[in-house]
């Protein structure tokens, strides 16, 4: 299991709701960054990620790697998240 | 597992004859059907077989006899001791979008036992769109999002269920379809294929090098980062002309380019693209190729002007491109499904497809108009046809 999963999202976005209802059916806890309500979190996913898109989705494992995801990429976040 | 020969006389509105079903379905087993209901021919053989034990279900397997038999005695009878276990449904659709959640409601307020795979957004296209208006029975529009979610929570009051799975390929078992999926395999009577489709790309260079840095192909998860920025548009169809719109509550400028000499949009849609002043559209315009600095992001799009052959670079922070869509119908390679020319899958007037038992309906089927109202509507149509067709089967 991951140990950190973080999620940048925003109101609109229907990927996010699909990454959040994905995560929600695999029981993965996350932490949720959403750009509506915290605008000025905008610049550091961009500086972060070089995103400039959600959902952007970090993965922290045990071992301190970390992977990125953009979109809801159902097959990549199953084997990051190990489920 | 060897497949026997292996004979079922048994009737409709009997639950053992159902049960016994519903344990060789999930355990991929292969059988003829023969209802007692139907002649009396049909129970004078059963009759010959059992002595005149006039019970149902009885079970001919390679000349053996069984008359209602247990779940065990079945696994024992077909030497079949463990074997993986497939999900055995009476209907499953591929695809969660307002097709299959309209069917749904429908299967599942009939008792139908009902499940949606999906491999994205449930809702499909029409969750990722920001404003429909002309989705009947909203007086003011409805938000793509807003309206995928009542359709599901509808779905599932009724006792549908969602499970996010991407499906890779079906298979026409007779009886019921074999549906492979990320998340193991599923098994059905009748499957319903409501897969939509997405967007077409560019294909040009920088498109996928700048995908999330500049290139998007969903204005209402990334517009929000163009706030006063410059976009460019690429497409002249309904899809470009809504989410072009839709990106002016964001961008500064925008500068759409159309291929063709016109807009195909609707009447609607032209006026409000016209009388914007945020928007200048460029006809007769190929868009060749997106810049940007290596690792960084979008800077400008190399356009050429068809009529007098000048390109020129076009200066932007974003391009977001809306250039028609693609049936999702590549996981129905082998499965003897048939297709159109451009890809989308054929139906008879009931819904169904070549293959008995295997539906279609929404954006993905042949001669669909591609509209929500019309999405439901042949989803509608289709539960209502799969039901008939359940009941034919027995
Ligand atoms: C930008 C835009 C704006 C639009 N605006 C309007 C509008 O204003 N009014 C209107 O009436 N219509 C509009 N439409 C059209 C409308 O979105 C579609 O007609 C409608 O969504 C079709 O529904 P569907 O269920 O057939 O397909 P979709 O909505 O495409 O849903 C299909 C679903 O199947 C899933 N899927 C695909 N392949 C697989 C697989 N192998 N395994 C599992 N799941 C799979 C997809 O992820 C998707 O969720 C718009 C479309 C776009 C793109």
């Amino acid at each position: 299991m991951a140990k950190d999963v973080t999620i940048y999202t925003s109101n609109t976005c229907a990927y996010c709701h699909a990454a959040k209802e994905y995560f929600k059916q695999k029981d993965v806890t996350y932490t949720e960054i959403n750009l509506d309500e915290q605008p000025e979190a905008r610049q550091q996913l961009v500086e972060l990620s070089g995103q400039m898109a959600v959902p952007v989705i970090l993965i922290t494992q045990e071992d301190g790697s970390r992977e990125m995801t953009v979109g809801f990429d159902m097959p990549k976040l199953a084997s990051a998240l190990g489920v | 597992m060897a497949q026997k020969n292996l004979i079922i006389y048994g009737a409709h509105w009997c639950p053992d004859s159902q049960r016994v079903k519903h344990w060789l379905g999930e355990h991929d087993v292969n059988y003829v059907w023969k209802n007692v209901d139907d002649s009396q021919a049909i129970v004078d053989e059963m009759l010959s077989k059992t002595d005149n034990t006039n019970l149902i279900p009885t079970l001919d397997i390679d000349g053996t006899i069984l008359v209602n038999p247990s779940d065990d005695e079945l696994a024992a009878a077909l030497h079949e001791p463990e074997e993986a276990e497939i999900n055995y449904h009476d209907v499953i659709t591929i695809g969660a979008g307002p097709t299959a959640l309209a069917t749904a409601i429908y299967t599942t307020r009939e008792d139908i036992d009902t499940v949606l795979l999906e491999k994205g957004v449930v809702g499909g296209l029409a969750a990722t769109t920001d404003l429909i208006e002309n989705y009947p029975g909203f007086d003011e529009g409805v938000e793509g999002l807003h309206l995928a979610q009542n359709l599901q929570k509808q779905a599932e009051r009724f006792g549908a269920l969602i499970e996010l799975a991407e499906v890779s390929s079906i298979k026409d078992e007779g009886q019921y379809k074999k549906i492979i999926t990320s998340n193991g395999t599923y098994g059905a009577r009748a499957v319903l294929i409501a897969t939509g489709s997405d967007y077409k790309r560019l294909n040009v260079p920088g498109e996928t090098e700048f995908y999330g840095r500049g290139v998007h192909f969903c204005a209402t998860c990334d517009g929000a980062f163009y706030r006063d920025k410059r976009l460019v548009v690429v497409g002249g169809g309904n899809s470009a002309a809504q989410e072009g719109m839709f990106l002016t509550k964001f961008a500064s400028h925008i500068d759409m380019l159309v291929r063709g000499d016109h807009l195909k949009a609707s009447e609607v849609l032209i006026k409000k693209i016209e009388s914007s002043d945020k928007i200048t559209v460029h006809f007769n315009t190929t868009t060749d190729e997106i810049l940007g600095e290596e690792g960084k992001f979008v800077t400008g799009v190399r356009a050429t002007d068809k009529q007098s052959g000048e390109s020129r670079v076009i200066a932007t922070d974003g391009v977001f491109v809306f250039v028609g869509l693609n049936p999702n119908t590549a996981f129905l390679a082998d499965s003897g499904v048939k297709l159109d020319e451009h890809g989308f899958v054929e139906t008879d007037r009931t819904l169904q497809t070549n293959i008995s038992g295997i539906f279609c309906a929404g954006d993905v089927r042949a001669g669909a108009t591609q509209q929500i109202a019309s999405a439901v509507g042949e989803g509608a149509t289709a539960a209502l046809m799969i039901r008939e067709y359940l009941e034919e089967i027995g």
